[in-house]
């Protein structure tokens, strides 16, 4: 008895019901994000309105202690990037948490059929991922309008990444 | 022979158990001492004893002119100027949105199980508690047609009412085993000027549902 329940824990995890949630959870963020983005606030036909919204996702787990703002100024949270970088949410300047699976979104797949088309990364070095493209996770802070063209462009990507 | 044998035996067993039964009871009344007397001996003896005088004067005097300010830490000193920055911060810019218009707005994603209920329930009150500006929503992805109806009524009777207009749930399709352009299309149609669109979600695949959401 003793021996049948030491592995069922294990078994669990990759029981046909989580392995569909670990499968939907990774399709939900970017599908669902966009999603309620298109349906919600009306992007893009809708977009001059929520454009300068500044928009937090986060996941479930998380809890906050204090509220977020768009400008990080007065704030003490580490930066990964020494010097010359904002420290306000604007277009063109969205803001994301380090995490610290490192360069794997690179190496870990092939990157041109991941990034189909004219993308940067695929001529993009190792070093200046490290520097610049360190793997981030929630909480994203965005604009409503850099917000749209990440999840459209996340959704683009994530089948394919999955794939690999 | 054999009656001395029984007989130191059980004068042994005698008093061995004279001796357990002892030291349990000296283990009990040293356990009562730590679980009961100890607490309640730190929790009187830290808390000042002002009640018995009231609010009166010579209470304020002889009470309140002896407190010294709590001994800080530099760390403490320096979280805590660090949270009146912050809180000076979001003073400004709520008042620098007076445009009407949310500045913020927080979004999660979940699927649509009990456990994610609870992970929401507990978000929402961070929100509420960390004082976050604007709208907060919820995305639920993949709730089949009854946990949809459960689901909304328990966030409107149990989340919505914590900040009326600004909790929001948004329903989503169930995004597993997506192949956009092969199991997936997703299909905008403008119609009638009255109704801003109608999005259509064509599930090919036959595990799929379909469902067409009107937005006006």
């Amino acid at each position: 008895m003793t021996i049948l329940a030491i592995p069922w824990p294990a078994l669990r995890r990759f029981s046909p019901a989580n392995v569909l949630f670990f499968l939907s959870a990774q399709f939900n963020k970017p599908y669902g994000m966009k999603h309620w983005m298109q349906e919600a606030l009306g992007y893009p036909d809708n977009h001059k309105e929520h454009d300068d919204t500044i928009i937090i996702l986060l996941d479930p787990d998380q809890i906050l202690v204090r509220a977020f703002t768009d400008d990080f100024t007065h704030s003490y949270e580490e930066w990964r990037v020494e010097n010359k970088f904002k420290l306000k949410v604007e277009h063109g300047s969205p803001f994301a948490a380090n995490y610290g699976y490192g360069l794997q979104w690179k190496r870990n797949v092939n990157v041109s059929n991941v990034f189909q088309g004219h993308s940067p990364v695929i001529d993009m070095t190792d070093s200046e991922a490290r520097d610049y493209y360190w793997a981030m996770g929630p909480p994203y802070i965005a604009t409503g309008k850099d917000m749209y063209t990440l999840v459209r462009r996340w959704s683009e990507i994530v089948p394919r990444v999955h794939d690999e | 022979m054999l009656i001395v044998y029984k007989r130191s035996r059980l004068t042994r067993h005698h008093h061995n158990n004279f001796l357990r039964r002892f030291i349990l009871f000296v283990m009990g009344i040293l356990g009562i001492g730590v679980v009961v007397v100890i607490p309640w001996a730190f929790t009187t003896l830290s808390t000042p004893p002002s009640s018995s005088l009231g609010n009166s004067p010579l209470a304020i005097e002889g009470h309140l002119m002896k407190q010294h300010p709590p001994v800080r830490s530099a760390k403490e000193v320096n979280a805590v100027a660090e949270e009146q920055k912050h809180d000076t911060l979001l003073k400004v810019s709520r008042e620098q949105d007076s445009s009407g218009r949310d500045k913020y707005h927080t979004v999660f994603s979940t699927g649509c199980s009990i456990f994610q209920d609870w992970q929401s329930y507990v978000l929402f009150y961070h929100m509420l508690h960390s004082g976050q500006e604007g709208p907060v929503t919820r995305i639920a992805s993949g709730c089949n047609s009854k946990d949809s109806v459960i689901l909304r009524k328990v966030f409107d009777e149990e989340i919505a009412v914590m900040a009326p207009g600004r909790f929001r749930l948004h329903l989503t399709p169930d995004f597993a085993r997506i192949k956009p352009g092969i199991n997936f299309k997703y299909v905008r149609i403008e119609t009638t000027p009255n109704a801003r669109g109608v999005t259509q979600h064509v599930f090919t695949s036959q595990s799929y549902h379909c469902g067409i959401h009107v937005r006006l």
